[in-house]
């Protein structure tokens, strides 16, 4: 059990995942990215779709100004990024709520649900985004 | 006792001022609000399929209709919920020392609240047409 030794009273403290001290693994890969993509929507996609609810509601001006700043190539970025987070956060969610109920938890289980989970992800974004363009 | 240790239960008893409530329930209500956010995404990528390059007219048409505004309205708000219900979880796992640890979660709950605040204003005042 790894203790930090200089505290007084010393507790049990979660191994580094960052570092040379673990290998990366496909498991811990997608975990971690759950939880980037998880704070990327919170710090970035959320707060712009309430601000673009706002424009829409407050007019076509304002809604004009948001949209052009979505047609930005940082704008476009921006959405692409949000739109793959939301697929792959979805897709890994539905997984890690299968492993609530205490399936599929073997370990072959779990590298095969994890590259199945990243190529639902991927093509959920892009038939989107291809939807999307489409319809415009 | 497994529950209440995958929840953060053994984490949630050394002393921070954010989340000295049981951990169990937060885990609950973040596979509920998870469970629950399942079709509101689905919902949510049709609707950016259908808003994408959208005049505002039709736009505001779309997030007008009664069944859309719900929607709408319930996905910011579980939406709102389960972000701040991540964080903390990260604030938790990452964030030293304790007060930094709870004036983050909170700084957090406190923008996800003004977040859902101004979706649900927006899209009351496009339910109502005003």
């Amino acid at each position: 059990m790894t203790t930090v030794s200089t505290n007084s009273d010393p507790r049990p403290i979660s191994p580094y995942l960052i570092g040379p001290y673990y290998r990366p693994q496909l498991t811990s890969m997608l975990s971690i990215a759950s939880r980037l993509t998880g704070v990327f929507m919170t710090a970035v996609l959320a707060p712009v779709m309430a601000l673009w609810l706002l424009a829409l509601a407050l007019g076509p001006d304002s809604y004009a100004v948001m949209t052009g700043l979505l047609a930005t190539w940082p704008g476009q970025v921006l959405v692409i990024a949000s739109l793959f987070s939301l697929c792959y956060h979805l897709m890994n969610g539905i997984r890690h709520l299968i492993w609530d109920t205490g399936r599929m938890l073997e370990i072959r289980q779990i590298y095969t649900s994890g590259w199945i989970m990243v190529v639902l992800a991927f093509s959920l974004a892009l038939w989107v985004w291809w939807s999307a363009g489409a319809g415009s | 006792m497994g529950l209440v240790e995958c929840g953060g239960g053994i984490m949630n008893q050394t002393s921070h001022a954010a989340t000295h409530h049981g951990g169990l329930g937060h885990w609950l209500w973040q596979r509920v609000s998870s469970l629950v956010l399942i079709p509101l995404t689905l919902w949510v990528l049709w609707a950016g399929v259908q808003l994408a390059g959208a005049e505002h007219a039709e736009a505001a048409a779309l997030l007008g209709h009664p069944g859309h505004a719900l929607m709408a309205l319930l996905f910011t708000g579980v939406m709102f919920f389960h972000a701040q219900s991540g964080i903390q979880v990260i604030c938790e796992d990452y964030v030293y020392p304790p007060w930094f640890q709870s004036a983050l979660i909170w700084l957090t709950r406190v923008a996800c609240f003004a977040g859902f605040v101004v979706s649900a204003f927006a899209i009351g005042r496009l339910a109502l047409g005003a």
